[in-house]
């Protein structure tokens, strides 16, 4: 038999349409390429390429879930990381130190951890970069801020078009602290670029309201975080460009139990709520008078959207969980956990059923220069100081 | 003269394009057929098909795959026209779900092909700037090059390595976690 006719030669651009093409959950693939050859190695190292992969593929993988878990050996909850990929290019985490600690927030490549002191009761904080390897102590507190129901958000520095934050793997971050009582919360913020906390700036809610720790912070925008601080109603906005906190009115849902804050694709605060079998997403809109409404915007059927489910999975009442900004809604039912894409309803299995709520995705792009920091330098030089 | 058009009661009555190969071989097509590549619509738009597109790049064999395609992808398209006049969220789901599954059956049966006549495909659908058909090529050699080692993709498509033993072992040591 004659041997195989040998392909012919593709052109730059077309070898770079192949490379694109690589499958982002699976980051071992771009490694591999890169040694190839020299000419894939030089797309590769483009500083156009990461760019230009987020943007064929626009919604981050899935590289991992953070699980927050009870033990009765400490009496504590701590926090493993469960790699969703074959090959994870993740640093373990420092687990000797941090086998107290559990994870408050996990956003643009980057983990925040509470390292409490239990005999003090005090609050000690760390972000972790699991690509990047680095690990961070903040400085303790230098005030005390209510400690009945802490919530934190760990983001990058940069803003206003400067990093897009889907292949954010280091450097300057920033954690805000928002800690709530019966009768208000108090919002503070470490920069790692000044090394220091702000002054707190506070609020008192004109009821006593209870709180409890279920939610994430969700990050509309560049400045606007939103807490949910408890199952009832309330949800506590802080403004980190104006460094104020207000309180809104959650959607008038039924039952907030199993419903997440999410952003809707115009940028506004969202809300995903399951009732029966049917995935709601509701956005907030501000009218031209000032008043905000909550408007339910679509409804989803999600036994015809998951091919494994029927009515049945949905008797017990699944548990969302919005992985906030990045467009996607994790739903755990009998069959598995799934992840939801909300522009192209793409549904896809990430793993077993499991607790969402306490379960945190880590989602990013790994584009190996970025991570290995061969183009950080050059992105930061394109866009000077944003 | 290879006829890639006939027998389609629509496009008896549709005009007519003639595209010759490299090899001169002459193929009368559909103008919606035709127009799935965006460098013949514009030829179309100067009218400058008179006579035949010369496409010296493409040869009939690869012309005649490439135009399997267009036909194909060309109904599927009017057809997508027709059928989105009432949109909701259940339609969107359920919308022409089994002629979608038709259109990827034939995509994967239309990929069962060897790997250079998969890179002839790519250059044609580049050159004639067909995105669907550059889209379906170039993904298939990304799916072929997933979870191989670079060792496998160079023996796969023949590359030779011009890395320094040096480049080699300075990415494989930032990245080690890629080859445990």
């Amino acid at each position: 038999m004659a041997p195989p006719r040998r392909p012919p030669e593709l052109m730059a651009e077309l070898v770079e349409e192949v490379l694109l093409r690589l499958p982002p959950d699976d980051p071992s693939c771009l490694v591999h390429a890169s040694l190839v050859c020299k000419p894939w190695r030089r797309l590769l190292s483009d500083p156009g390429f990461p760019s230009r992969y987020r943007q064929f593929h626009q919604t981050p993988p899935l590289l991992g879930f953070i699980r927050n878990t009870y033990t009765i050996v400490s009496d504590s909850e701590v926090s493993c990381f469960v790699p969703t990929t074959a090959a994870p290019p993740f640093s373990p985490l420092p687990l000797d130190e941090w086998d107290r600690g559990w994870v408050l927030d996990c956003r643009h490549g980057r983990v925040l951890l509470d390292w409490r002191d239990w005999d003090t009761g005090l609050i000690r904080l760390a972000v972790w970069a699991p690509i990047a390897g680095d690990v961070k102590v903040l400085p303790r507190l230098p005030y005390c801020i209510p400690s009945l129901c802490c919530k934190a958000a760990v983001l990058c520095s940069m803003r206003g078009g400067g990093c897009d934050h889907l292949d954010c793997h280091g450097g300057a971050f920033r954690v805000v602290l928002l800690g709530s009582d019966l009768q208000g919360s108090k919002a503070c913020v470490y920069s790692s670029e000044a090394g220091a906390w702000t002054a707190p700036a506070s609020i008192h809610f004109q009821e006593t309201t209870y709180t409890d720790c279920w939610f994430r912070p969700t990050l509309v925008g560049d400045d606007d975080l939103y807490f949910r601080i408890n199952i009832c109603g309330i949800i506590v906005k802080y403004d980190l460009g104006k460094h104020c906190v207000s309180v809104l009115e959650d959607p008038p849902f039924r039952c907030h139990y199993n419903s997440v804050l999410m952003v809707t694709e115009d940028v506004l605060l969202g809300a995903a709520i399951i009732e029966g079998s049917s995935l709601r997403l509701w956005s907030r809109e501000v009218k031209p008078k000032g008043a905000a409404v909550w408007i339910q915007r679509r409804v989803i059927e999600l036994d015809t959207l998951i091919p494994s489910a029927d009515s049945h999975s949905f008797n017990r009442q699944p548990a969302t969980r919005f992985a906030e900004g990045l467009g996607t809604i994790f739903v755990s039912i009998d069959t598995g956990l799934f992840s939801i894409d909300v522009k192209s309803w793409r549904v896809k299995k990430v793993g077993e059923p499991t607790d969402c709520y306490k379960c945190i995705p880590f989602m990013s792009f790994y584009t190996p220069d970025f991570a290995t920091r061969r183009l950080s330098k050059r992105r930061r030089v394109i866009n000077p100081s944003r | 003269m290879a006829s890639a058009g006939s027998g389609d009661e629509k496009a008896a009555a549709a005009a007519m394009i003639t595209l010759i190969s490299s090899d001169n071989e002459k193929f009368e097509v559909t103008e919606a057929t035709a127009t799935l590549s965006q460098t013949i619509r514009h030829m179309i738009e100067d009218g400058c098909t008179d006579g035949g597109v010369p496409l010296p790049n493409v040869t009939s064999k690869i012309l005649a795959r490439v135009i399997e395609y267009c036909k194909k992808h060309a109904t599927a398209a009017a057809g997508e026209e027709g059928s989105s006049s009432s949109f909701s969220d259940a339609a969107f789901l359920e919308v022409d779900r089994a002629f979608l599954e038709e259109l990827e059956e034939f995509d994967d049966a239309f990929l069962e092909v060897d790997r250079a006549t998969l890179f002839d495909l790519i250059l044609a659908a580049n050159y004639l700037d067909i995105k669907g058909l550059l889209n379906l090529t170039c993904q298939k050699v990304a799916d072929s090059v997933k979870g191989k080692t670079p060792e496998q993709i160079r023996e796969m498509y023949n590359i030779v390595n011009d890395l320094t033993p040096e480049e080699e072992a300075e990415i494989r040591r930032e990245t080690q976690w890629a080859f445990e």
